[in-house]
């Protein structure tokens, strides 16, 4: 019955008042939290909960989002389907909650040694002498750059997101800033670093061919 | 902090080839997540239609190679999208 709604009666019905609404915010409820649901049973990291317990956050999950996108209805611009557009918003919530709760109580000075990078972090054992000196000098040259050239915000960010894989949304919440803003600092920082080091005669690309 | 060890690579290595990936894609322009966000759903719909979204929108193809988190999502959206076509007995919830 859901997807018969064409996204013009998906509006109108959420748009409407009483019973007629009521019906569509049920109906919009149901189609999330089933596809949560199964998505969520496939993930690996929530293999050791029960199904009751997924079925629990999904439902969460899709309650939370129903309030959202009720509060995006406007932004609705048409170019999907009104269910695909509910479900990618449905998605980000649930991801970012998920994000956040496994990052939950990092430290982002401990994370990032106060934004210096150690280059023992990019060396490991075991590798030929020909392999080492190769890899140190490219190392060296990153570290160099990385250490001098950018700001140290840059680091912070390029380190956390790079060598510890933090999410940008709990990044950008430890440095008080917001997922588009630190984009576009971690943007900044990667042009920077990769024409600093082709002026150094290093491309990123015949380096990972290097590497096999 | 770290993710799990299991791959063959070791960290160190694994990391600096990250590194560098992520630097040989590096583009001077660029979408951001927020950008990304507003056009994924069409994305998703395009590629489940068959098109080769990617040539459509490289741009979007490109920021989905760079940025984990908005990869993950848009995974997550075409897992959604494909139960469409499951039969409803297997969409039942338990309970």
């Amino acid at each position: 019955m859901t997807n018969e709604r064409s996204n013009e009666a998906w509006l109108a019905d959420l748009q409407a008042e009483g019973p007629r609404r009521e019906a569509a915010v049920q109906d919009l409820l149901i189609w999330l939290e089933r596809r949560l649901f199964f998505y969520l049973r496939e993930r690996s990291d929530l293999r050791g909960l029960s199904e009751d317990e997924l079925a629990q956050m999904a439902a969460d999950f899709a309650q939370e989002s129903v309030l959202i996108i009720l509060e995006k209805l406007a932004q609705f611009k048409g170019h999907s389907k009104f269910t695909t557009w509910a479900a990618k918003i449905a998605v980000h919530q649930a991801l970012g909650e998920l994000r956040r709760a496994r990052w939950r109580d990092v430290s982002l000075e401990a994370l990032t040694a106060e934004g210096q990078l150690d280059p023992t972090v990019l060396l490991s054992d075991p590798l030929t002498p020909e392999e080492k000196s190769l890899r140190r000098e490219v190392v060296n040259l990153v570290v160099d750059v990385m250490n001098t050239e950018l700001t140290k915000r840059q680091r912070q960010a390029l380190i956390a997101r790079l060598v510890q894989g933090v999410p940008i949304e709990v990044l950008a919440e430890q440095m008080h800033t917001n997922p588009n803003a630190l984009y576009k600092l971690l943007h900044d920082a990667r042009k920077r670093l990769k024409t600093r080091l082709l002026e150094r005669g290093i491309s990123p690309e015949d380096v990972l061919a290097t590497f096999g | 902090m770290t993710p799990s060890a299991s791959h063959p690579i070791p960290e160190s290595i694994a990391v600096l080839v990250r590194l560098l990936r992520t630097l040989a894609m590096t583009e001077e322009r660029e979408l951001s997540c927020e950008e990304v966000f507003e056009l994924v759903d069409y994305y998703a719909e395009l590629q489940g239609a068959g098109v080769n979204a990617q040539d459509l929108l490289p741009a979007v193809a490109h920021h989905l190679r760079l940025c984990p988190e908005c990869a993950d999502e848009y995974r997550a959206l075409l897992r959604c999208l494909e139960l469409e076509t499951l039969a409803p007995g297997q969409t039942s919830l338990p309970g």
